[in-house]
């Protein structure tokens, strides 16, 4: 019955009040959480509607682990000098993230990043 | 006879004279011209890429640092609203989005991700950034985000009839110039493009009257009036400022390329799914 009520809302919201604005809200990723994450960079989509940039760490086991962490796109990103080629694959960086909720998926929002040259963009930490 | 002394006037003309009387000419001509007050600014042309004042990029492009995300910063919880209040909606607009409300509360989604156009209003209060074109008979208005393209005519064209004409995102917009304001209409928008960043509807009677001007060279301004009888108490009005930044053009956004967000249809929860590797290498042979 719940189900039926929130399809209910949300068709009736799609015909009388229309859409919420921002392209998505962040709810999958636990925005009171911190993480710090060292490692190198692996894979750089910078895309949109949001750049990733896939990192390989070394978790406290010492075991590689991969992460994929959002950014804004390349509308944020560029006005900001934060180009296409500022993080390449192999750099080393350091990044501050919102983490996943759900912790089994390697997964975050980037809130601030400290390239190679010790260059950040974000967030200071 | 007298000799007839012809050096005396002549004197003046002798080359020294004349390219030290050139020189100080040019000198002071530079000199005149640095001070000489600049050429004002047209009033009546829009023209040039505009930012959102107060928002995220306009804050960036001024000051060189922002933030690498579109999410809030670390210690806000709101992103900055983009209009100075919001309209008062009744009957059954009014429970729609208390409804919606208590939705994002319940499920804790403040926003709903999506990749269509918010249409107008929404499209003048994106914070990318916007390209205004102005030839004498039309204004092209195009935000990047959602790559939303918004036509303004100058050549004083009726509104279509909307028995015939559907009702589209951007609406019709026909504007004329009063002084150095550009008064613009706009009608036969959707019944379900948002209003604001909440979320609030209107009906298809949504009409739209916005005075924009161009008090400073690098800022643009529009004071709008909204009326829509079946869902406003009363005329919404809002201003929307802009700041115009030199040397920035256009950046693409396909919402649909590399999309990761949705919205579970039954729960209303959003997901976000880890985009797929390019680049994987091959497994490793041991």
């Amino acid at each position: 019955m719940r189900t039926f009520f929130a399809v209910l809302a949300i068709v009736l919201l799609s015909i009388v009040s229309g859409r919420a604005y921002p392209h998505h809200s962040y709810t999958a990723f636990d925005m009171k959480k911190e993480m710090q994450l060292s490692g190198v960079v692996v894979e750089v989509q910078y895309t949109n509607p949001h750049a990733w940039i896939f990192m390989e760490i070394r978790n406290v086991r010492g075991n590689k682990e991969t992460w994929a962490i959002e950014a804004g796109g390349p509308n944020i990103l560029m006005r900001q000098g934060w180009m296409k080629n500022t993080v390449k694959v192999g750099d080393q960086i350091k990044v501050l993230i919102h983490p996943m909720r759900d912790a089994n998926r390697k997964g975050g929002s980037l809130m601030g990043i400290v390239m190679t040259d010790g260059r950040s963009i974000g967030e200071k930490f | 006879m007298p000799a007839l002394n012809i050096a005396t006037p002549n004197r003046w003309l002798c080359p020294v004279r004349v390219a030290v009387v050139v020189a100080l000419s040019l000198w002071f001509a530079a000199c005149t011209s640095k001070e000489a007050p600049q050429p004002a600014f047209d009033k009546r042309d829009f023209t040039g890429m505009w930012f959102l004042a107060g928002q995220s990029l306009d804050a960036s492009l001024a000051s060189g640092v922002g933030n690498v995300t579109g999410a809030p910063g670390r210690g806000t919880s709101l992103r900055p609203a983009r209009y100075g209040n919001y309209a008062e909606l009744k009957g059954a607009y009014l429970q729609a989005f208390q409804d919606f409300q208590k939705l994002k509360e319940t499920s804790g989604n403040p926003w709903t991700a999506k990749c269509t156009p918010n249409g107008m209003p929404m499209l003048m209060a994106g914070v990318y950034g916007n390209e205004v074109l102005q030839a004498p008979l039309q204004i092209n208005w195009f935000q990047e985000y959602f790559q939303e393209t918004r036509r303004i005519y100058l050549d004083g064209r009726p509104h279509p009839d909307p028995n015939k004409y559907p009702a589209t995102f951007s609406g019709h917009s026909t504007g004329s110039w009063e002084g150095d304001t550009l008064v613009v209409e706009t009608v036969n928008i959707r019944g379900d493009t948002p209003l604001d960043e909440q979320g609030r509807g209107h009906s298809e009677k949504i009409r739209i009257v916005e005075r924009i001007t161009r008090p400073e060279e690098n800022r643009l301004q529009i004071q709008a009036v909204v009326e829509d009888p079946d869902a406003f108490v009363q005329p919404w009005r809002y201003t929307l400022n802009y700041n115009r930044h030199v040397g920035q053009e256009p950046v693409e956004f396909v919402c649909t390329d590399n999309n990761a967000e949705s919205v579970d249809p039954e729960t209303g929860l959003e997901a976000t799914v880890i985009p797929a590797r390019k680049n994987l290498p091959q497994p490793a042979r041991e």
